[in-house]
């Protein structure tokens, strides 16, 4: 197994499953966090992460296929996904595609979690990955929350490429339809509002 | 250069006196207390500030060994705060500033913690956790502006120890007394939630779970795996955040940087993306005037602005990631 | 109905500072409240315009107005 990346979520290894290539993730202890904490936090968002992989997948958005699950050690062991992070070559387009394929998943009731741009391989498609935060809720400010971490990712990260969010709202909106799409808009401002400078009461 | 900084934006009403090497030649503050179990009440606070005000700038002035004709220069606190503590500084500072005729410069408030952080531990670009009262939130400076990387998504961590605590009957701020009362605890961890949402946090469901949790357990497990649990989330939307910004360096400042478990949890996450873990000093951590009249030589030296006194306004929501930095 | 004040300050300029460090707060004052703040020579008029109904936040206006004027002349005494 070599390292590909030591992640702060979890370390990926290259490896191989039946003479293919192949991905491990494995989430390693955290020192910091108790113990008891750190292994429930661990097993549980392994679990969680491959259901939900394949919940993606029906509900079509491109993932990594998963060849196999450890909740033990805390290792998926998947599909290696060739290309590059849409956080290294982000244009206008793939933005539209981003909000398609949320949309798709909170269409599902599947919160992403962490849609950030570093999440996203390009190939001649666009696959996500890490679904280690997702869960699944029928809440409009549950999905807001995923719009407005991406929001956040382009204005911070991406503040140089102009157009960045519109572009995914117009790829939310083809898939998620107007009503829904500005009310997700109206809670992400909502939510904007309250966390920068809570009063101190 | 001599500037005296104004802070005044919640608890704290502190002057200062800087000179532009840094040096903080003195440090006077005067911090409000609220009754135990209770919270700041905005009102009663600036009445506090009020009474202490020209006692503070007195101090201030003669800690330093200046008169107000060896000032040259005026920052108040402007925003984030509480409107009616924020007025009180606001009035000293228009008044200093307009009666000894001294250019004057508003300062965000948050900004003040960052920069002064920078100055004392010497970190040049790092990734940013302020922790305090009314803030939690993860920065990284980007294209002229302080950017936000993850926040809370309801109270800040300062609110959920102090409302926690005030349930208990401590007297605010509470996060001595936790502290305190979890070092004493047998290392029982019992389960709260824990929410990251990628850089984000949120903390409501835990102070609730923890009220719940008090009523049946011992206070001391009870503090013990409050911070554990609200730590371990910030520790881990902090490395989250460093392996995204690729940052070398982190920075913990604002009153809650106090709590060392909190900045044990901080080194080892750093440790595991290879940046370097700067604390501010427990010191200056916390609101005071010295991060206002440091920023204020930084603003003004660099772009020799001062705003005229009918336009020095205090905002209670001014926001970090509006402010144009120059000099970075 | 007006609530009217006068303080007087040891000199007119410190009467013209104390009107000039109070105006910016009371800038945008809730709708039914007038508010007139000026200094004639040594001594600062604050005027303050109510509804009956509105007496209370007219009181509490005041009263904060008051305590900045307290703070600003202390503020100067120090020299």
């Amino acid at each position: 197994m070599q390292l590909l990346k030591q992640g702060a979520e979890a370390d990926i290894y290259v490896t191989e499953w039946h003479g293919k290539k192949a991905v491990s993730k494995v989430r390693s202890p955290k020192a910091y966090r108790h113990e008891a904490l750190d292994s429930a936090v661990r097993r549980q968002r392994t679990v969680h992460e491959a259901h939900l992989m394949s919940a993606a997948k029906a509900a079509g958005v491109s993932t990594p296929f998963v060849h196999f699950v450890d909740p033990d050690n805390a290792e998926i062991l998947m599909e290696f996904v060739q290309g590059k992070q849409a956080k290294d070559a982000l244009d206008v387009k793939m933005c539209m595609q981003i909000g398609r394929y949320a949309a798709l998943l909170h269409g599902a009731n599947i919160i992403h979690g962490d849609l950030t741009t570093s999440n996203f391989i390009v190939n001649n498609r666009l696959v996500l990955l890490d679904f280690g935060l997702s869960y699944y809720s029928e809440r409009m400010e549950d999905m807001a929350v995923d719009v407005r971490l991406i929001k956040e990712v382009f204005t911070s990260a991406h503040v140089g490429l102009r157009g960045a969010f519109p572009a995914f709202v117009r790829g939310y909106g083809s898939v998620a339809g107007k009503k829904k799409t500005s009310q997700i808009l109206a809670n992400v401002k909502e939510i904007e509002q309250r966390g920068r400078y809570a009063r101190v009461e | 250069m001599l500037c005296l900084g104004i802070e005044s934006t919640a608890h704290t009403f502190g002057c200062a006196v800087v000179d532009e090497k840094g040096r903080i030649l003195s440090d006077a503050r005067a911090v409000y207390r609220a009754p135990e179990g209770k919270g700041i009440h905005p009102r009663e606070a600036s009445r506090h500030h009020i009474e202490a005000s020209h006692g503070v700038l007195k101090e201030a002035l003669s800690q330093a060994g200046a008169g107000m004709k060896d000032i040259d220069l005026v920052g108040y606190s402007a925003g984030p705060g509480l409107g009616p503590c924020l007025r009180v500084g606001a009035v000293v500072a228009r008044t200093v500033a307009g009666y000894h005729k001294k250019p004057l410069v508003p300062v965000n408030h948050a900004l003040g913690h960052i920069e002064l952080g920078a100055a004392l531990t010497g970190a040049s670009d790092p990734l940013v956790l302020l922790v305090s009262g009314g803030h939690t939130m993860i920065l990284a400076f980007l294209e002229k502006r302080w950017r936000v990387f993850g926040e809370t998504l309801d109270i800040t961590i300062g609110q959920l120890l102090d409302q926690f605590g005030r349930a208990m009957g401590f007297a605010s701020p509470c996060g001595g007394r936790i502290e305190k009362l979890a070092s004493e605890s047998s290392g029982q961890y019992l389960h709260l939630p824990y929410v990251v949402k990628g850089n984000d946090v949120s903390f409501s469901g835990m102070l609730t779970a923890a009220v719940k949790l008090a009523s049946t357990s011992k206070m001391a497990d009870v503090c013990y795996s409050l911070q554990e649990t609200s730590f371990a989330m910030l520790a881990e939307a902090v490395e989250r955040a460093l392996s995204f910004t690729g940052k070398k360096e982190m920075m913990i400042v604002g009153g809650v940087s106090a709590n060392k478990r909190l900045a044990q949890m901080l080194e080892m996450a750093c440790e595991r993306q290879a940046s370097r873990f700067f604390a501010c000093p427990i010191k200056y951590a916390g609101d005071n005037g010295a991060q206002i009249a440091w920023t204020a030589i930084l603003d003004y030296k660099k772009t020799k602005k001062a705003v005229k006194i009918p336009d020095a306004f205090a905002t209670q929501s001014w926001r970090l990631d509006t402010v144009d930095v120059a000099w970075r | 109905m007006e609530i009217a004040v006068e303080v007087t300050f040891p000199s007119a300029s410190q009467a013209r500072a104390a009107v000039k460090a109070l105006i910016p707060d009371n800038v945008n004052l809730p709708e039914g409240l007038t508010l007139s703040m000026f200094f004639r020579g040594k001594t600062v008029h604050v005027a303050i315009g109510s509804r009956l109904s509105m007496m209370a936040t007219a009181a509490s206006t005041l009263d904060e107005i008051l305590e900045h004027i307290s703070v600003s002349r202390q503020v100067m005494a120090q020299g």
